[in-house]
């Protein structure tokens, strides 16, 4: 997903990848590291994802945007595989009830765990990780 | 704008996947300081 809105954002606003990495304040072989599906930080994620006008989650484009399983399901199954999850998804719950965070940013949220996750398991078994 | 409160929720994710038995009071606490870098 995100090489495609990077190649249309760059397309209609007819600039390169070395701009558009000195206006998101990164260089530009990291620009080009994050097309080619590495992984970015928090800081880049939430910089690419203002650039691009989108939510988090359709830049990491995971499995929390599956119509098919519900948020809470994806919620449960995620502090099962790492129990140190409960306590933040605990207050990510107390926000939400507060009214401080709607489905949406949780999708957001969920998304980003999931790739933190995804990203560990990488890093921990390089062999059958994306190359 | 990604909003303040999810990029605070999103520090808390990764402390919390980084750093084995931190209480949220305390993840909240040290995630103030990294807060403040995406916000200077």
């Amino acid at each position: 997903m995100l090489p495609k809105l990077l190649e249309k954002r760059l397309h209609d606003r007819n600039i390169s990848v070395r701009t558009a990495a000195e206006e998101l304040n990164v260089s530009h072989t990291t620009l080009h590291r994050i097309i080619n599906g590495e992984t970015m930080d928090l800081k880049t994620l939430v910089s690419l994802s203002n650039w691009l006008g989108v939510r988090p989650s359709t830049i990491l484009d995971s499995d929390a945007n599956d119509e098919n399983t519900s948020i809470s399901s994806t919620i449960t199954a995620l502090i099962e595989q790492d129990p140190r999850l409960a306590s933040a998804f605990t207050e990510i719950g107390k926000e939400l009830k507060n009214g401080n965070i709607d489905l949406r940013d949780v999708e957001d949220i969920v998304s980003y765990t999931i790739y933190r996750i995804n990203d560990g398991k990488r890093r921990n078994n390089p062999i059958n990780g994306d190359n | 704008m990604v909003k303040e409160e999810i990029i605070r929720l999103m520090v808390i994710i990764d402390l919390a996947l980084k750093a084995d038995g931190l209480t949220i009071e305390a993840v909240t606490e040290i995630d103030l300081k990294l807060i403040g870098e995406y916000f200077a």
